[in-house]
């Protein structure tokens, strides 16, 4: 049989083939990724086309800024009550489809409705329930003609919801997923040395599931913390700013101030205080579990 | 269960046929009137068509360059494989707003602004991750063996991945696909900053951006909520074990 | 001239992993050669360095006189037949068969003659449009055989290719491969770590343990003068008992082990001169024979005796062998004295 000719290395290849990945990657995502850094330095305001460098001024600004606190308070509450609300509803619904015996297809498609809807379209349904002259939600509250989105303090409670209402499908998908691996044998076991009910739970369920958990609630934390699409449809940061998160206020100032340097700054601040939120996690809940 | 996952978005379905967006209230008066209105007096067919081009185009672009590099990581020797993975884990993890503001001074500059490629491109980029997750670990599953044997029957590495890994691991690629789909169908933020002119704004961004002069037309946001939801419902329903495989691929270890 | 050659060939894995050291081999045109070895041994690894799916750290691997260090796979001409079998899942079995003729760009009747031929010779003709999910074990081993051999190969690799069937079947197909390998007049190698695969298929066997070869040469050959007692232990079922030579009244210096086979010790129920007292301790009547394995003072033998063996455990037998059927080895070395 003949030989064929020289043919490029698997080297090659290779790189051929992952290089118009990484170029996407680097150009569209890892260039304006540092270019925000860039910004971030600068005092860069669009309409009076006025750019220049002033070093780390805008992140003493930052320090001294209040509205960048509260709205960095409202994110973390924002994300540790929803994921909370997310953990446990999805665990429940987890287990509904776990244990289901027929229709579990269908049951797991109707779980995937919230998740599959568009955010906007989440909002607006949400809002349209709360909506004081039409709302479901505010006719079955006992406050009528209530605003529920202009009251501070009920606001953010609202957005909770919609986001609770979005996710918990992609919480409970995942959960079911650790769930159908934990081995059956393991419960039976457990049953035949007397544990029951509750125990089980405890004993069996959650260990087994700790590091689907982990894994889950990072997954929504680092989501949730840059909640975006469900307030600004809700509520835009209001009212009097009390549903501002951090990637609002990031976008008010960049898209409606002009201000390019500041809104880079709250953005770069953002991605720090994610990280720092995922190395927290990864701390508190063990490195192990992942892996 | 059903009730909350369902209720919240039939009810508003149902008020769509309904005058002024209340579910209920005086009966009869069931019609499509708000339909009419939203495609009517809106430009919300061709909001609708964009959204379509969009989400097509990015789940074309995405899969295509998602599948190549996951082959690579997922079958061959390469140097630099986790710079690759740390890259697009990075990416996947900054926050969009932060990539909105430089992206913006660019898009402008290239006069992509209220352009389709506008919005591909940056879709594309932030779709990469999710589909080079979900596909890497769809090629891992593929034996190694079955690789090999295309190169020994005479493929180059490209070869034995158009010929044997990609029909092999169609199923993966649908899922990814799909996922990619919904991803860019459902974007708002950078919908909203790279699109002004309402003929250019894609379904969410139109939905969000669906004001009246003095109080939201709910009548029609519901007609044009339901519009823009009902392919996705579609595709959810069908291809419901797929989604469920994509979402838990890699997150949950066998 | 050769058609494989390694020459000092060493493989290190990143990560420091030494699974080759050493290896100088020559393979010659038409040989049918088995590579055994336990797991681990570094026997698939030395297949893969053939294939081309790995480059050796050191030292070169020639195919037909020629160093093909650099080439990919699918420059190097091999065919080569895996233990999963590896059909295309998606193509049926005409195509499958098809595939690498495809690939090589055959004119469309050529490959359509070839592959019915190819069929025929293995018994596939009436499957040629299933797929391979609706075969069973032993189609879908003829079917990767098949196109293994469709494109006449001047070399084959076989990697495990029987170990995935049961034991009628890995029987038949043994004697299949042996069939096409008169046939052909091709090289094959072979990897297994069953050792009375290669002793039955090949011209000649390469046992390789911790990554170098331990022995080679003609399976007899082997068989009857190993080297070392691991070749010895590895080959023959079942296997070589090591005593000292003083349970056996042997004479022999100190530091030496001797290895007697079960098949040369012969077990008899009465006392006899010059045999060795034992006691049975198992009895494994096979039906052609029986195994009975003995305990002589603190030491363990294995011996056969006729297929109705009357002895049960604890009973005591007498055990005659030839002295000149005893591998003596070193303890410390392992080697063959």
């Amino acid at each position: 049989m003949a030989r064929p000719r020289w043919q490029p290395s698997d080297r090659l290849h290779a790189r051929a083939m992952v290089t118009p990945a990484i170029v996407v990657l680097a150009v569209v995502a890892l260039y304006p990724i540092l270019a925000a850094v860039w910004l971030s330095l600068q005092r860069a305001i669009l309409i009076f086309r006025e750019r220049r460098f002033i070093g780390a001024d805008n992140y003493n600004a930052l320090i001294h800024d209040d509205r960048f606190w509260a709205a960095a308070g409202h994110t973390l509450y924002f994300t540790v009550v929803a994921v909370a609300l997310e953990l446990t509803l999805g665990l429940a619904f987890a287990y509904i489809l776990h244990r289901a015996i027929r229709a579990r297809g269908l049951l797991t498609a109707m779980v995937l409705v919230p998740w599959a809807i568009p955010t906007v379209v989440a909002a607006k349904t949400w809002q349209w329930l709360y909506d004081a002259d039409v709302g479901l939600v505010a006719r079955a509250l006992p406050l009528q003609d209530v605003d529920l989105l202009g009251m501070p303090g009920w606001a953010m409670h609202a957005a909770i919801v919609v986001d609770v209402w979005k996710s918990t499908p992609f919480v409970a998908l995942l959960l079911y997923a650790g769930l159908s691996t934990i081995p059956e044998d393991l419960y039976r076991a457990a049953a035949i040395d007397g544990a029951r009910g509750f125990t089980t739970f405890t004993k069996i369920t959650l260990p087994n599931l700790r590091s689907t958990l982990v894994v889950t609630a990072l997954l929504r934390s680092l989501d949730a913390f840059r909640v975006f699409d469900a307030v600004y449809v809700l509520t835009e940061g209001g009212p009097a700013n009390t549903t501002e998160t951090l990637s609002i206020y990031a976008y008010k100032t960049l898209m409606r101030s002009g201000d390019f340097g500041y809104g880079s700054t709250l953005a770069v601040a953002t991605f720090i205080a994610l990280a720092l939120l995922a190395a927290v996690m990864l701390t508190a809940f063990g490195r192990q579990a992942l892996r | 269960m059903v009730v909350f996952c369902l209720g919240p978005f039939l009810s508003l379905a149902f008020a769509s046929l309904r005058p002024g967006g209340a579910p209920f209230g005086a009966p009869g008066e069931y019609s499509f009137d708000q339909y009419t209105a939203v495609f009517e007096t809106r430009p919300f067919a061709r909001v609708l068509l964009r959204s379509f081009v969009v989400a097509s185009l990015t789940t074309v672009a995405a899969v295509a360059l998602a599948a190549s590099a996951a082959f690579v990581l997922a079958k061959m020797e390469l140097r630099g494989r986790r710079a690759l993975l740390a890259l697009s884990l990075g990416v996947s993890m900054f926050p969009p707003i932060a990539i909105a503001s430089p992206l913006f001074l660019v898009i402008r500059a290239l006069g992509w602004r209220d352009t389709v490629q506008g919005l591909v491109v940056p879709y594309t980029t932030f779709a990469l991750p999710l589909a080079l997750w979900i596909l890497t670990s769809f090629f891992r599953e593929i034996p190694d063996d079955l690789y090999r044997a295309a190169r020994i029957d005479g493929c180059s590495p490209f070869g034995a991945f158009r010929r044997v890994v990609l029909p092999v691991a169609a199923p993966g690629i649908a899922t990814s696909a799909i996922l990619v789909f919904i991803f860019a169908w459902n974007e708002l933020l950078f919908a909203l900053t790279f699109t002004s002119a309402p003929e250019a704004r894609t379904v969410p961004a139109a939905i969000a951006l669906f004001a009246a002069e003095h109080r939201e037309p709910w009548g029609e946001i519901a007609a044009a909520s339901t519009v823009a939801t009902l392919p996705l419902v579609a595709i959810t329903l069908l291809f419901q074990r797929r989604i469920v495989r994509g979402l838990t691929a890699g997150a949950i270890k066998g | 001239m050769a058609a494989i050659e390694f020459e000092s060939v060493e493989k290190v894995y990143r990560g420091g992993v030494r699974v080759l050291s050493g290896i100088d081999l020559s393979i010659e045109r038409g040989e049918l050669v088995t590579i055994v070895g336990p797991s681990g041994c570094g026997k698939s690894t030395l297949l893969s360095l053939i294939a081309g799916f790995e480059q050796p750290t050191a030292g070169h691997v020639k195919i037909d006189g020629t160093v093909v260090d650099d080439q990919p796979p699918q420059a190097r001409g091999l065919a080569m037949v895996f233990q999963s079998y590896a059909l295309y899942p998606h193509l049926d079995v005409y195509e499958n068969i098809a595939f690498p003729l495809r690939i090589g760009r055959t004119a469309k009747d050529e490959i359509d003659r070839r592959v019915r031929e190819t069929a025929e010779r293995l018994g596939l003709a009436p499957l040629l449009r299933r797929r391979p999910a609706e075969l069973s074990g032993g189609q879908r081993q003829r079917v990767a055989l098949a196109r293994a051999l469709v494109r006449k190969p001047s070399i084959c690799l076989f990697d495990e290719p029987l170990s995935n069937l049961d034991a009628a079947l890995r029987h038949e197909m043994r004697a299949e491969i042996k069939r096409l390998h008169e046939d052909l007049g091709a090289t094959f190698v072979y990897v297994t770590h069953d050792q009375a695969e290669a002793m039955t298929l090949s011209d000649r066997i390469i046992v390789l343990n911790a990554g170098s070869i331990e022995q080679q040469g003609p399976p007899m050959d082997v068989y009857e003068r190993p080297v070392t007692k691991f070749v010895a232990a590895f080959l023959g079922s079942p296997s070589i008992r090591f005593v000292r030579p003083g349970a056996l009244g042997i004479s022999a210096g100190s530091g030496v082990i001797v290895g007697l086979r079960p098949e040369d010790v012969a077990v008899e129920s009465e006392a006899s001169n010059g045999a060795v007292e034992a006691v049975v301790t198992v009895v494994e009547p096979v039906g052609s024979e029986t195994w009975v394995t003995c305990a002589v003072g603190d030491e363990t033998l294995v011996g056969r005796a006729p297929p109705r063996f009357a002895q049960k455990r604890g009973d005591r037998v007498s055990l005659r062998f030839d002295p000149a059927r005893a591998h003596h080895f070193d303890e410390k070395t392992g080697r063959r004295l």
